[in-house]
């Protein structure tokens, strides 16, 4: 068993606030993944199991969600936006960046275990790009001092 | 249902009220592609190759819709206009083409879609001769080395995830309509994949049907891919064979052989969603293992002979036996899933031929039946309803029935209720049993205490005045008088027996006084109850409480039997009953046809014809086309009894363990090498097509029943399966049937419903049941995708989902012993022991086992005594 019995009764309370189960597929995974830091195949048995519903509808609900990280990541998951706006304020050499400074290729976490950079689409922040999203908090019109000085702090703090 | 009126292609169309544009378009000979879209589903929208045009009228204009619309999720509304081909429509639809083609692999070549593709077919007809994209196509990689890319996702189905084109037809198919959670979609957009869930495989009991709801050849099954050509074959259209549900089929025949099975869709039966048993169950008909030529015991063994030798000496072993002992020397017993042709020439032979009534098909039952037949139960079997009323009921309340097993397609209406219109169900069985994943309420029972729970049920209803009187037309004086004589039935006492707890007894109480239209189903554990009577009596009780007695969508339904059970009561296989049900003294008119016919008494039922045979009364025994020794629920007894009889004629598919104990053993043709009809439990009359050429020399029972008749002087002179159904069908009560062809097509309906009498209520005894002082009752079923003995075992593909018997026994019970799952163990009594690997069920009663009665290997039989009621075992760790 990989969940807590903390999550499981945070998963219990949040599948008792709806009329259907299912409707709590979503706040179930994103307890498990605070919990656990990703998801994978047998924590959406466990899942399934915690709120009554079938693993087949926990794991579809899962995948189709690409926020939530299918793999082990570092303790910061740096979510860089690639679209539009981001992308026309240079989104692409930021990651170049973070990737270059970090030594590590998309998806990878860093030898300390601290970092993983990845690409995703418009979190919704276009008139403050280019941003990223860093575990669950926003930086914008970032440059790379910021992103330097970013990245100095979460190391200090670890 | 309202009416309205509104314009398709310039057309005047009237449709009901809630249909969308494209069911009023197809309802009218509209063509309009759909790949989504399934009449059975709900309609999503998803493929978007249905848009129309449409304008609809604001105040006194027709105003166009500033977009195509789907018409599959548009409702039809009054006055409006709908363009389906225009050129706005012709070029949209080229468009979604060009646009699920982007990915698709055209590999038509090698896929088994090939021919009868909906894809290829709405390309063909709509689609565009050149593409824009010139992107690499997605794949979804499982081999480097072939493009094939195919993926087993399940027993027997494959997915080629390239060819899918995101209908999710499957899916929504097994989720809606199965209530089953082994498919699902993962990931998303262009990169979704169709895949049962982590760990998991599509093993459903419906699974193949998703291979025929994809509109591409994303999914194929495992028994055809790959092997031929859909065009060189031809369909055939069939009745299935295994349960009493009846599902239409459709063969794939090339070259004399069957390939696959599809459904044949007849809406008021099957709704062409068949269960796997019908779907890969015709592979026993190539088996090694059928029997090709006429066998006959010399010196101790069976050897071959010619059909004549065979005949021959049945025809002098009849004669030598009805002159020692008279015709009532000689007695056949019947199987359940013969055609009714088949049971009409067998009638007709011994009662008219050899004169004698002893011929029965109630193989099953350990007993005699504490009643008679009196009008109650013949009533009560006769079952009014209709699969089709089914989804029209608001409640159903199953007993003693593993429904989704013995009438998987009735399970299915249940559901269909469930989903459509929020049937509830209550399931209550003495173990659990697979339709639990949908029901409102499953209560366990112990073994063997339906009486009590029914009666007791009934009680509390009269006691606490649940019912409403004028509905169950009941007066106080009764209430109270069977109040009175029930007295040992108090909620106490019915609780203790039962183990439901008394609030829960009192809430299925009311649920069922509560509900508007409830249906009362049981099946095979009630048809082979030692008190079935009483438990048939106490269901017509609450039912008649209730108010559901005679209704569109109530009343009670006994179920389970094999594909044919009807047929049997239908067309004469008791000792006491003629063709169509008639008594002795209607026999006049058959006489006419058949010729004199001994109607002084009844023949002997199987008990007795068992007993008699163990008299010496009885010399000379038919079986046919039932593996008695297997199925009768003592091995022990029916081996002694039937090696006793002199002479011996089995008449099977297989060598069957009754075969190997026989003199002489006929090969008999199956149903896909013969024309025939089969009546389903509704009492609708279908008929099957020869599909392939006998196998062998075997011969259906019809044939060889009319060969023998020449023998005797009386030929009846049937060349075909048509000559017979053209004699009995004056029978069938309808002027325009004379002849099988003119069977419609959705099967002959009898509108015969004959209403349940009031006989008041009755108060039942309940009889305490013999067996022996160990600790475990044995109970049985069907296994998972299987049905009966002998046939579904032989099928490859229904193996592949199970292949090996096992004993179920409820966890805490394994850990007591320390069983693990797979661990040999042994269930013991003084009838016989029977080893099998343990399998661990946690919701089973811990002093019930479960065995699945279709492996000849395991023999439930084994562990059956005929002199007691139940049947208990001890267990031993191997
Ligand atoms: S596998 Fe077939 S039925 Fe399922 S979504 Fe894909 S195309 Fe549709
Ligand atoms: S076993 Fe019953 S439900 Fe299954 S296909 Fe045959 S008739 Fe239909
Ligand atoms: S494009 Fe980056 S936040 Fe919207
Ligand atoms: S059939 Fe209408 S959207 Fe698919």
């Amino acid at each position: 068993m990989a969940l807590s019995t903390e999550s499981i009764d945070a998963m219990k309370k949040a599948a008792a606030r709806y009329p259907q189960k299912r409707s709590a597929i979503l706040p179930a995974l994103t307890i498990a993944y605070r919990q656990i830091g990703y998801l994978y195949d047998d924590l959406y048995i466990e899942v399934a199991d915690a709120i009554g519903v079938s693993p087949n509808e926990v794991a579809s609900a899962a995948t189709f969600y690409t926020m939530f990280p299918k793999q082990k990541v570092g303790k910061y998951l740096i979510q860089v936006c690639m679209n539009i706006s981001c992308g026309l304020m240079g989104a692409e050499s930021l990651k170049e960046y973070l990737l270059k400074v970090l030594n590590i290729k998309e998806g990878e976490i860093t030898e300390d275990g601290l970092f993983t950079v990845v690409s995703v689409e418009c979190l919704g922040s276009c008139t403050t790009a280019p941003m990223m999203q860093v575990n669950q908090t926003f930086y914008e019109n970032l440059n790379r001092e910021k992103v330097d000085k970013i990245l100095n702090d979460l190391r200090e703090k670890g | 249902m309202d009416k309205i009126k509104l314009k398709i292609d310039g057309r005047e169309i009237q449709t009901e009220k809630g249909k969308t544009v494209l069911e009023a378009a197809l309802e009218n000979g509209i063509d309009i592609p759909v790949f989504c879209y399934h009449p059975c589903l709900k309609s999503i929208g998803a493929c978007r190759i249905c848009l129309v045009e449409i304008a609809s009228p604001r105040g006194d204009q027709i105003v166009p819709w500033p977009k195509l619309a789907v018409s599959c999720a548009t409702a039809a509304t009054e006055g409006m206009e709908v363009q389906t081909h225009s050129e706005k429509v012709v070029k949209a639809r080229q468009g979604v083409l060009e646009f699920i083609l982007a990915n698709h692999p055209l590999d038509c070549p090698t896929c088994d879609k090939g021919g009868e593709c909906p894809l290829q077919d709405t390309t063909f007809k709509y689609g565009l001769d050149f593409s824009r994209f010139e992107e690499r196509k997605r794949r979804f990689i499982t081999d480097e080395n072939s493009t094939f890319d195919d993926l087993q996702i399940g027993p027997e189905v494959i997915r080629n995830q390239n060819r899918c084109i995101h209908c999710y037809r499957c899916t929504r198919l097994v989720q809606e309509r199965f209530f089953e959670q082994d498919l699902g979609h993962y990931q998303r957009g262009a990169f979704t994949e169709i895949l049962p869930p982590p760990g998991g495989e599509i093993r459903n009991l419906y699974s193949g049907n998703v291979v025929e709801y994809c509109p591409v050849g994303a999914l194929t099954n495992r028994d055809w891919r790959y092997k031929v050509r859909v065009w060189k074959t031809e369909e055939i259209p069939t009745i299935c064979r295994y349960c009493s549900d009846g599902c239409n089929l459709h063969v794939s025949v090339f070259r004399n052989k069957i390939y696959r099975i599809q459904a044949n869709t007849n809406w008021s039966i099957d709704e062409g969603l068949p269960c796997d048993i019908g779907r890969y169950g015709y592979q026993f008909a190539h088996h090694d293992d059928r029997l090709t030529r006429p066998m006959i015991r010399k010196d101790d063994e069976l050897v071959e002979c010619s059909w004549n030798e065979a005949l021959t000496v049945i025809k002098n072993k009849i004669d030598q036996t009805v002159k020692s002992l008279g015709s009532s020397g000689v007695a056949c017993l019947v199987g359940e899933s013969l055609s009714n042709e088949d049971y009409y020439t067998i009638g007709r032979f011994f009662r008219s031929v050899i004169g004698t009534n002893s011929i029965d098909h109630r193989i099953y039952r350990k007993k005699k039946l504490s009643f008679g037949e009196d009008v109650v139960k013949r009533e009560l079997c006769w079952n009014k309803l209709d699969i089709a009323d089914l989804e029209k009921a608001d409640q159903f309340f199953i007993l003693g029935s593993d429904l989704h097993a013995e009438n998987p397609i009735t399970a299915l209406r249940v559901l269909k209720a469930k989903r459509f219109s929020d049937a509830r169900i209550m399931l209550l069985n003495p173990r659990p049993t697979h339709l639990n994943r949908a029901a409102d309420e499953e209560h366990i029972y112990s073994a063997y205490s339906e009486v009590f729970l029914l009666q007791g049920l009934v009680r509390l209803i009269v006691e606490k005045k649940m019912y409403d009187p004028d509905k169950a037309n009941i007066k106080d004086d009764e209430a109270k008088a069977f109040l009175k004589e029930t007295a040992d039935f108090d909620f106490k006492t019915v609780s203790e027996k039962t183990g439901i707890a008394p609030v829960d007894l009192e809430t299925i109480a009311r649920s069922l006084c509560e509900a508007e239209n409830t249906i009362f189903i049981s099946g095979e554990n009630v048809r082979i109850h030692y008190q079935r009577d009483p438990i048939l009596i106490s269901l017509y009780n609450l039912a008649k409480l209730t108010g559901n007695l005679n209704g569109d969508a109530s009343g009670i339904l006994m179920l389970g039997g094999e594909s044919n059970s009807k047929g049997c009561y239908l067309f004469g296989m008791r000792p006491d009953r003629l063709p169509y049900d008639k008594p002795f003294e209607q026999a006049e008119e058959l006489k006419s046809s058949w010729g004199e016919i001994a109607t002084d008494k009844p023949g002997y039922d199987t008990i007795d014809i068992l007993q008699k045979i163990n008299d010496e009364k009885i010399e000379c025994g038919f079986l046919l086309g039932l593996d008695a020794a297997d199925h009768y629920p003592d091995s022990e007894y029916i081996n002694n009894t039937l090696s006793k009889l002199d002479f011996m004629v089995v008449a099977d598919l297989f060598l069957t363990d009754t075969a190997r104990l026989a003199d002489v053993v006929l090969p008999i043709s199956s149903h896909f090498e013969s024309d025939g009809t089969f009546v389903n439990w509704e009492g609708v009359l279908q008929k099957f097509s020869k599909s392939i050429k006998n196998i062998g020399e075997s011969m259906p029972l019809w044939e060889i029943f009319s060969k023998l008749s020449t023998m005797f002087d009386a030929d009846f002179n049937f060349k075909t399966a048509d000559d017979i159904f053209r004699h009995f069908a004056p029978m069938l009560g309808q002027e325009s049937v004379s002849r099988m062809a003119a069977i419609p097509k959705d099967g002959l309906r009898s509108e015969k419903k004959i209403d349940y009498p009031d006989l008041g209520l009755m108060a039942v005894k309940y009889r305490k049941p013999s067996h022996e002082d160990l600790p475990l009752t044995a109970l049985s079923g069907n296994g998972d995708h299987h049905f009966s003995r002998n046939f579904s075992t032989r099928c490859e593909s229904l193996n592949n989902f199970l292949a090996d018997p096992y004993i179920a026994i409820n966890d805490k019970l394994a850990e007591d012993m320390t069983i693990s799952e797979g661990d040999l163990i042994k269930l013991e009594n003084s009838s016989g022991k029977i080893v099998a690997k343990a399998l661990i069920w946690q919701n089973l009663p811990e002093d019930v086992v479960f065995v699945p009665d279709n492996f000849i290997e395991v023999k439930v039989s084994m562990i059956r005594s005929k002199d007691n009621d139940i049947d208990k075992v001890k267990m031993v760790k191997m």
